[in-house]
């Protein structure tokens, strides 16, 4: 993260919304003053030594600060500002976490969120104390309902309404009736999803590596192999240049302990197992995405989807969420909409599944600008045509839709129509929903046939997509193998988000001049009138207005250098993309901080609403039930505020996401 | 008519100016503007998705759920005497309460009784709840995390209180030098909450920010638990207001 002021102040607002005030004061000092030590921080934060070691400790388990500690000298702490970023993320990795892996995996994920680093049997201890929790208060719940209910019952008798009085002790029996009851996990299902994300890379073991700064590992790995193996002392910048390259891959072999947990997952599962499991999920991911907020129902996905498959972490093992991993999936949503906005739904669909399969080969979007200082060409993930149609049989994706008409008329001919391949909804992965039997010889008769049409549709479609710059062919292997260069797709979606940004502030006309200056470089004004085909007013006044928010920038070249006198100066006109992105980073953490700030402020207000529905004995019950009316409209004043406010920071970070992170 | 030809006169005068035309019957948009005028030019984001409003769901529970448990502060009352900018470090210290009872709002803050539902509001967090794996921290920091690190203090307290329970009982020179001993032990070690003390704990902390000012007056005697206002009265001129009167 860059160091702007904005950053800073954005970061520190982010420790204070989520681990609070004292946090957020050690913090912000670490972050205006550097590594520090103890005695330091006490003089510089004003906080008591006994406070001050409570809020390093709070910030070192969310993993928010390093620390270092040398021999005969004190730790020292440096702020992580990367980490407390990524606390803005935590919806938005969730999200997807239960799109993949379901709600149960979603618990999950928040327990690890909330515990910073745990370990597993920590994990899965914290989940078992909040289901019991959660039980004790819907009984709760459930026993003012019923005192509710009964209160009600005898006001309408004492008030004698034959017809109410008819209904409503019918419904409040079956309220009644009703258990509570709170679906619970069990370590099983609970190990089985810990044990999955962690083969996925969502979450990582963790090593006391990562709780020092990548740059002191780097010194002390680089002081280490100048002492053994070149005698204490380098010279000249090649033998730096080949300390360097040693010391990298030493750092590239400490990033990669991702092995090391593997042989503690032991199954007990037949080897057919494993395929089963596969297909149940992508079965569990079609059916959560097709339902989306009916997902929701807890009960019905432990029950559904989760097994158990034997598999059990070390209970000892540590983990944390991987930020960088996550990163990775939010990219690869940015890419998928690009390809609808530039092909189609269908194309972009199947652009999504090319993605997901190179996914587990990659670990994170952006080089690391320390560990990967020197880089021996990286290779980039491939995927052929033919495992890419193969994973595409197991999804709902119709390959022959969106590839113009012809086609479509072909498939249909061919005996293939729409439902063969499982279009349109989740019926054909439902185990209880039986296809109709004639269908079924059919299908398997034109079998052959149809997986060849399957395969020719998935290559034309991946024809748009290299046409369109979004895959690379690697080489003819497998009926054609892809990669993705990202960083240019990524260039290219900066490009395009920055030039909205200027079609929103300057309109039209001004949008065109940008682009223009950015397709032809410097440019005269003249030259621009030429060219954008607009008049020499208008020019001027959009230049002038573009100039002053800092989009354009303006260059003098002098005829003569003697002397330097305006109408013997040629004025150049330029757009820097570049300086331009970071600028407009930079705005961006400004207006987040500003949202959060106001968020704290309107948090402020309405206190006397929101310290009611914190109390510890109405915690279980709807606000509707306890609240004046007067109150209630405040509350919900400021629940809509804070949602508004929250998610526009949500638009925002993904704006950063793609200046920054992607 | 005639407020026509006598502006044409005055006008005659200056020539060249063009004054507008006055009108004495024109009333004056007294108003005030508000405090947000409505902006000329605002645009509307777009609706948001549902998987905007999920991940707000979710970003919601997880964060209520970090504010009801033992590692979050709530902040303190703001102080209102210094300045909104927070340039310097100064200034950015300044800008928080320092101490919550002095703090309390004494049209609000007067107990009653349903505020024992309120969720409990922490100072420092409170690290006995959670475990913690030791070996990622820095050893300087363990016996904070085990919530040792007061122990040896406070058993000295404890200690010096029973003694001095049992003995005299007034505060002799004797007495006096002791707790100052005391008071200078506590000074250089660091102490520690654990939950079932916190009323000793209350003490020590206080012991640890008044002493450095004041001459080490016998706290722990019995005798002077109830102390006759006119010393408290002096503390509180030397702090702020004295210069004042």
């Amino acid at each position: 993260m860059s160091g702007t002021k904005h950053a800073f102040e954005l970061c520190a607002h982010l420790v204070n919304e989520t681990y609070g005030e004292l946090a957020s004061r050690i913090f912000t000092i670490l972050l205006r003053r550097g590594r520090l030590p103890i005695s330091a921080l006490t003089k510089h934060t004003r906080i008591t030594s006994r406070a001050l070691r409570h809020g390093l400790a709070v910030l070192i388990q969310q993993n928010l600060i390093y620390h270092i500690s040398g021999k005969g000298e004190p730790t020292y702490y440096e702020a992580n500002p990367d980490a407390a970023y990524a606390l803005v993320r935590s919806g938005k990795i969730m999200n997807f976490i239960e799109d993949r892996y379901g709600s149960l995996a979603r618990e999950v994920v928040k327990i690890i969120l909330l515990l910073g680093h745990a370990r597993i049997s920590d994990v899965i201890a914290q989940y078992k104390s909040q289901k019991k929790e959660e039980a004790k208060l819907a009984k709760k719940a459930r026993e003012e309902e019923i005192r509710r209910l009964e209160e009600e019952r005898e006001e309408e008798e004492e008030s004698e309404h034959p017809q109410t009085n008819g209904t409503k002790p019918h419904t409040g029996t079956n309220g009644v009736g009703a258990h509570v009851s709170i679906p619970t996990a069990t370590d099983g299902q609970l190990n089985t999803i810990l044990a999955r994300l962690c083969e996925d890379g969502f979450i990582e073991k963790v090593v006391k590596g990562m709780f020092q700064s990548p740059a002191d590992i780097f010194n002390q790995l680089e002081k280490e192999t100048i002492r053994e193996q070149y005698q204490g002392q380098v010279k000249g910048g090649k033998q730096q240049e080949a300390v360097d390259k040693i010391v990298c891959a030493e750092m590239r072999k400490m990033r990669s302990h991702g092995p090391d947990w593997r042989p503690q997952v032991t199954r007990k599962r037949p080897a057919n197992g494993e395929h089963l499991n596969g297909n149940d999920r992508s079965g569990k991911r079609r059916r959560l995405s097709h339902n989306g907020f009916a997902a929701d129902d807890s009960a019905h996905n432990i029950d559904d989807n989760y097994e158990d498959d034997g598999g059990s972490l070390d209970p000892s093992l540590v983990v944390r969420i991987n930020h960088k991993k996550c990163q990775v999936v939010l990219r690869n949503v940015r890419l998928v909409e690009l390809a609808e906005l530039t092909i189609g739904k269908t194309t972009s669909l199947i652009y999504a599944v090319l993605l997901d399969k190179l996914e587990n080969q990659l670990n994170r979007c952006k080089k690391d600008p320390i560990v990967d200082k020197v880089d021996d060409d990286a290779i980039l993930p491939t995927i052929s045509t033919t495992i890419l149609s193969k994973a595409l049989e197991d999804t709902d994706i119709d390959a022959s839709d969106g590839i113009g008409k012809a086609r479509a008329v072909e498939a249909e001919a061919n005996g293939r129509n729409k439902n063969g391949h499982a279009s349109g909804d989740n019926e054909d992965d439902d185990p209880f929903d039986e296809e109709p039997v004639p269908a079924r010889p059919e299908k398997r008769r034109n079998l052959g046939s149809a997986r060849e049409n399957h395969i020719l549709y998935v290559g034309s479609h991946l024809d748009l997509l290299q046409k369109e710059g979004l895959i690379h062919l690697e080489s003819n292997d497998g009926q054609g193998t892809y990669s993705v260069h990202f960083e240019e797709i990524m260039k290219r979606i900066q490009e395009l988000e920055l030039f909205q940004i200027i079609e929103e502030n300057f309109g039209i006309e001004g949008h065109r001049l940008a682009r223009l200056l950015h397709k032809l470089g410097r440019l005269d004004e003249k030259a621009l009138e030429k060219r954008a085909l607009m008049q020499q007013k208008d020019v001027r006044t959009k230049l002038a207005a573009m100039q002053l928010a800092g989009f354009i920038e303006i260059q003098e070249v002098p005829k003569d250098l003697a002397n330097r006198v305006n109408n013997r100066t040629i004025f150049l006109c330029f757009i820097d993309i570049e300086r331009l992105s970071d600028v407009l980073l930079d705005k961006i953490y400004q207006s987040m901080s500003r949202l959060l700030q106001r968020l704290v402020l309107e948090r402020r207000t309405y206190t006397s609403v929101l310290e009611v529905t914190e109390r510890s004995d109405l915690r279980h019950a709807a606000p509707e039930h306890y609240l004046e009316p007067k109150q209630l409209e405040q509350l919900k004043k400021y629940q809509r505020k804070e949602e508004l406010l929250m998610e526009q920071i949500g638009r925002l970070d993904s704006l950063v996401g793609i200046f920054r992170d992607f | 008519m005639s407020r026509g030809g006598r502006g044409k006169a005055g006008r005659a005068g200056l020539r060249g100016a063009d004054w507008p035309e006055y009108d004495p019957e024109g009333k004056v948009d007294g108003k005030p503007i508000g405090d947000y005028p409505p902006h000329p030019d605002l645009k509307r984001p777009c609706a948001f998705t549902d998987d905007e409003e999920r991940q707000f769901k979710y970003y919601k529970t997880l964060q209520t759920e970090v504010r009801r448990g033992p590692l979050y502060t709530q902040p303190t009352k703001p102080n209102l005497d210094t300045s909104i900018k927070t340039y310097s470090e100064d200034q950015f210290n300044k800008q928080y309460g320092t101490d919550r009872k002095a703090d309390m709002d004494p049209f609000e803050g007067v107990e009653t009784y349903s505020m024992r539902y309120q969720p409990p509001k922490n100072v420092i967090p409170k690290l006995s709840g959670r475990p913690f794996i030791m070996e990622f921290f820095p050893a300087e920091l363990w016996s904070t995390l085990e919530g040792k690190a007061g122990d040896k203090v406070r058993n000295g307290i404890n200690e010096a209180m029973q003694r001095k329970g049992t003995s005299s009982g007034w505060a002799g020179a004797n007495g006096k030098d002791r707790t100052q001993a005391l008071n200078d032990r506590l000074l250089e070690l660091d102490d520690d909450e654990d939950e079932e003390e916190k009323e000793k704990e209350g003490v020590v902390e206080d012991l640890d920010s008044d002493y450095s000012d004041d001459d080490g007056g016998d706290d722990y005697n019995a005798e002077q638990y109830f102390d006759n206002g006119d010393e408290e009265d002096d503390g509180d001129a030397d702090d702020g207001g004295g210069g004042d009167y």
